[in-house]
């Protein structure tokens, strides 16, 4: 089973879609969960989801308030969506009938 | 990353962290991804909230990219996996690894380490800085400077006395020189200070009067224009030209290049600027010099000078020819001056020649401060050495506490040597700390030391420079694999079955011993090192308390530098003097009317600068004898000089202020001239002709001696005759005693005195106190250092206590609460713990006597009539030893006897 800081990284590499990458990852967690994450931390954890073949890397476009520099954008692989499938699936069956004052998807 | 631009707002630092921190492919992304985070923060929270924001994110990548994160594994226990296929540098890495998380795991003990060790490897990093400066390098921009030395002549006094100095007369310069074969060359200078420039800008600056040979002796080359020539130093006719230094040339001239070839007044005269030397050049001292001029265009002490045997008032050195050494080398130029001289001085025919280093005092002495320098890096050795033994301390308690775990791992397969690796890896991670902690040290006390205490010494290097960072490394290095070694050392030796039985409560007799011995090599180490301080500290305050005979510290010196006279016959001239005779006077009077002063009074001979001797026969000695200090000396004195020095008259009267026109001729002796000459005490009313007078001056009172010129020095014979009844010293000095603050009162009195002499060229006003404290600075150096360095050495010894009976106490948990459960009391568990403690401070306290007596016999010449076995400083030091071993036992002996037994059984 996932941990959660990498369901919430896998969600929102999903969300934001082809340029996901840190900066505009880190924004769709935080407009969407209210949580500021550090760069580092998103850096830290998308390196371990890689060795575990969850998420794949490409090389961006560089732009010029980047200094030039190229990004590094995040997809979520096959492995990556079983792995979520499996982690949200435990989650919403966990949580079935429980009343938590929030409505669970 | 060279094709793309700086991105903007990413401070350089943080780019440059970034750069060394982070793999390159990691590195473009990352440095991309914070510097579009700059802009976007910036365009919300402004600029400064967005630096602030940017270094967050900066230490926070880094340390999840390069510290934590770069095997890309997932979480690991706290300490590493007993893995054997890694490599050896990849299983170092992790273990560093590992070990940075100790300052979560083990705070407490990271932190007293780091400190404990920064201020060991800091002291003596800035200590090294120091020595280094002062006593290995010398003076810069001297090429070879093992070569280069300075000429010492020892003549020898019947019976058996020995006079050695390096101050020689100029006709021993030129012997040198050119009757010696073992030298590729030989120079002649004088150190002074001149008043440079007129007016109001007129100031006295320090500078040397060298021969031309100076500057190819020492092999420096100018930083600007040229050194002058052995043509424009010669005796016929002397060029007036000027060699600035670099600092002087900045600091006065801001670095003008058109400087050259311009004129400076010089004692009034004008010299051609012709060349700047190097930065940092201060020639063959190591105070300030802010220029050079030819020797023969400064001053000189008669006309005969270049030839005459009988002024010494220049000092020689010399570069020996590569191979030669100091020895040959010195019989060298024994053999040169025994077959120069011409002197009517028969001693000095049997001179001997040797050479020492340029650091040495005229007399030939290692310097004190370098002595003090020198005593002060052994100091800090030994409080790098409490501070590793403390460490040692530490670490062991620290290998016993996971003894349980150790044993694991090991009867689980790890080698020893991954052991060993492991442990190492933790020390060289506190020790990483330390060492920065160190340099943080170094820097701050090694600035502190130059400020205060090393004021006089030219730096031209920063407080932490390479050499001394190349030290801290190798030391902590050093200092953390000999500390590191004992727990392994010991870890290794583990029975495993014992220990895992029993993981963290049995510590074992052996331990328990090694670590007594720690602290007691602690508690001497440290004893030794307060009563050295206490010696030092009672030496200061002798030296405070020191009766110079006169009052230095109330008295300002004035001297009136008048402009050059016209006169041409010796009518005018006679006028003139007679002129500034008068004005002088008119100063003193209006002077000591005013109502913030309290005396003041003209003198002759002024004290800490100048001594004349002249001509002096007394009734009933062919002869008269001499004393250790020379002399006898004269000084010519106004009325009320006394009152106004404060030096006593103990018998007799002082001059009054008319004494010096009446026709009958007075002096005043002082004690030691009234005691050697007439023993019998009837000095009063004696007669003395003064040079070659044959009118008696008659004995009208009896003063305390005073000091001349040291604040060490042997009594010499001293009369004073009252102004007015002119003798042939001239030289006058204003002598003011302010009723208020000294400081403000210099400036007040300067320009009283400007205002009254307009035509003045040059006004000198300072408390004669400034001329006594360059050798007071040498004993408040030991006496503070020492101290500082003393009470360091106690802090760190204290926590060190602290921490292992702590930790013992802690340890016998189980032993204090079954002693509790049968019955020991409360008192009976604090006084276990404290005599614990107070043995080993008691056993400290006895061997640091021990020791302290060892050293002091060797301290002993740096010491101001100080005793190195002063009784009050051993037993103060030992009370104050003992005081902070029951401090630092209060806490852990309270702890231990509030055990409660039930919880302490069930512990296990």
């Amino acid at each position: 089973m996932l941990g959660e800081l990498e369901q919430v990284l896998l969600l929102a590499i999903l969300c934001v879609g082809d340029d996901a990458y840190g900066v505009p990852i880190r924004d769709e967690v935080l407009a969407r969960t209210g949580r500021a994450l550090a760069l580092g931390t998103i850096y830290k954890t998308l390196g371990r989801m890689k060795a575990k073949g969850l998420v794949g890397v490409r090389t961006g476009a560089p732009t010029p308030v980047r200094g030039g520099r190229r990004t590094r954008c995040y997809n979520v692989t096959a492995a990556g969506r079983r792995a979520l499938r499996q982690s949200v699936g435990a989650i919403r069956r966990l949580s079935a009938g429980l009343d938590l004052g929030v409505d669970l998807w | 990353m060279s094709s793309s631009q700086n991105p903007p707002g990413i401070p350089a630092l943080a780019l440059r962290l970034l750069t060394v921190f982070l793999r390159a492919d990691d590195r473009e992304y990352v440095i991309g991804d914070l510097a579009e985070d700059y802009a976007v923060t910036v365009a919300r929270d402004g600029e400064s909230r967005a630096r602030w924001y940017v270094w967050r994110q900066t230490i926070i990548a880094i340390w999840a990219l390069a510290v934590v994160g770069r095997t890309g594994s997932p979480p690991q226990p706290a300490s590493p996996a007993i893995t054997t296929g890694d490599s050896r540098m990849r299983q170092l890495w992790t273990d560093l690894r590992y070990a940075t998380r100790l300052v979560r795991t083990a705070p407490s003990f990271v932190v007293l380490c780091a400190i404990t060790l920064g201020l060991g490897i800091g002291s003596v990093a800035a200590m090294f800085g120091i020595v280094d400066r002062i006593v290995l390098r010398g003076p810069e921009h001297i090429v070879a400077p093992h070569r280069v030395l300075r000429f010492y002549a020892t003549v020898p006094h019947p019976p058996n006395e020995l006079e050695t100095s390096s101050i020689t007369a100029y006709a021993a310069y030129r012997a040198l020189r050119d009757g010696s074969h073992d030298f590729a060359g030989v120079a002649a200078y004088q150190s002074s200070s001149w008043v440079i420039g007129t007016g109001a800008d007129a100031a006295r600056l320090p500078g040397v009067a060298a021969s031309a040979d100076l500057f190819p002796t020492l092999g420096v080359h100018p930083f600007l224009g040229r050194f002058y020539s052995r043509e424009e130093d010669d005796r016929g006719a002397p060029r007036d030209v000027i060699v600035l230094s670099y600092e002087y040339w900045i600091r006065a001239f801001g670095g003008d290049r058109d400087i050259l070839g311009k004129t400076l007044s010089v004692a009034f005269r004008p010299f051609t600027v012709i060349g700047i030397a190097p930065p940092g050049f201060t020639g063959t001292e190591m105070s300030p010099v802010d220029y050079w001029i030819p020797l023969s265009a400064g001053a000189h002490p008669r006309p005969d000078w270049p030839t005459t045997w009988r002024a010494r008032w220049v000092q020689v050195i010399g570069r020996t020819k590569p191979g030669v050494t100091a020895e040959q080398a010195s019989r060298d130029a024994t053999r040169a001056m025994r077959l120069a001289y011409t002197g009517p001085d028969t001693d000095r025919r049997a001179v001997t020649m040797s050479l020492r280093p340029l650091s040495f005092t005229s007399e030939g002495n290692e310097p004190a401060v370098t002595a003090v320098a020198r005593w002060l890096t052994g100091v800090t050795i030994v409080v790098l050495l409490i501070a590793c033994a403390n460490i040692g301390n530490l670490l062991l308690t620290r290998a016993l506490q996971r003894r349980g775990e150790i044993a694991v791992r090991l009867v689980l397969g790890m080698t020893r040597a991954r052991l060993a690796q492991w442990l190492l890896a933790e020390s060289l991670f506190v020790g990483a700390l330390g060492g920065i902690i160190g340099v943080a040290v170094a820097y701050v006390a090694g600035s502190a030391i130059r400020r205060f205490f090393l004021a006089d010494v030219v730096w031209p290097t920063s407080v932490v420079d390479v050499s001394t960072v190349i030290a801290i490394v190798a030391l902590t290095v050093s200092a953390v694999v000999l500390v590191s070694l004992i727990p392994v050392v010991q870890s290794s030796r583990l029975d495993f079955a014992q220990a895992v039985r029993t993981g963290v409560r049995d510590g074992g007799g052996r331990r328990q011993r090694l670590r007594s011995t720690l602290l007691l090599f602690e508690t001497a180490l440290t004893g030794m090192l307060l009563i050295v301080a206490g010696l030092f500290l009672r030496s200061l305050m002798n030296v405070r308390r020191l009766d110079l005979g006169i009052q230095t510290d109330r008295v300002i010196a004035v001297s009136v530098y008048w402009p050059t006279s016209t006169a041409v016959d010796s009518a005018s001239k006679a006028a003139t003097a007679r002129e500034q005779r008068v004005a002088l006077a008119r100063i003193r009077d209006s002077l000591a009317h005013r109502s913030d002063v309290a005396g003041a009074s003209l003198v002759i001979g002024s004290p800490f600068r100048s001594t004349s001797t002249v001509n002096l026969k007394v009734a009933g000695w062919d002869t008269l004898p001499t004393l250790g200090g020379g002399g006898p000396y004269v000084s010519v004195v106004g009325g009320d000089y006394f009152r106004t020095v404060g030096t006593r008259i103990v018998r007799g009267r002082e001059f009054s202020a008319s004494e010096g026109e009446s026709a009958a001729r007075t002096a005043i002796v002082n004690e030691t001239m009234a005691r050697v000459l007439w023993p019998k005490g009837d000095a009063l009313g004696q007669c003395l002709y003064v040079d070659g007078l044959t009118q008696c001056a008659a004995i009208v009172g009896i003063a305390t001696d005073t000091h001349r010129f040291g604040i060490r020095e042997e009594p010499a014979m001293q009369y004073y005759v009252p102004l007015g009844q002119e003798i042939g010293v001239s030289g006058t000095t204003i002598v003011v005693r302010p009723r208020g603050a000294i400081g403000p009162a210099v400036d007040a009195v300067r320009r009283t005195v400007a205002g009254m002499v307009p035509g003045a060229r040059y006004i000198d006003a300072a408390p004669l106190q400034d001329r006594v404290d360059p050798q007071i600075r040498p004993w408040r150096l030991g006496a503070a250092m020492f101290g500082v360095f003393a009470m360091l050495a106690l802090i760190v010894s204290a926590t060190g206590l602290y921490s292992v009976i702590a930790y013992l106490a802690a340890q016998r948990t189980r032993e204090f609460g079954i002693r509790l459960a049968v019955g020991a009391t409360a008192s009976s568990i604090i006084r276990m713990v404290l005599a614990y403690g107070l043995r080993v401070a008691f056993a400290g306290g006895a061997i640091a006597t021990v020791l302290a007596f060892v050293v002091g016999s060797r301290i002993e010449p740096q010491l101001f009539d100080e005793s190195p076995r002063d009784p009050a400083v051993y037993g103060l030091v030992l009370l104050v030893m003992a005081c902070v071993t029951v401090a630092a036992l209060v806490a852990p002996a309270l702890r231990a006897s509030s055990t409660d037994p039930a919880v302490a059984l069930r512990q296990e």
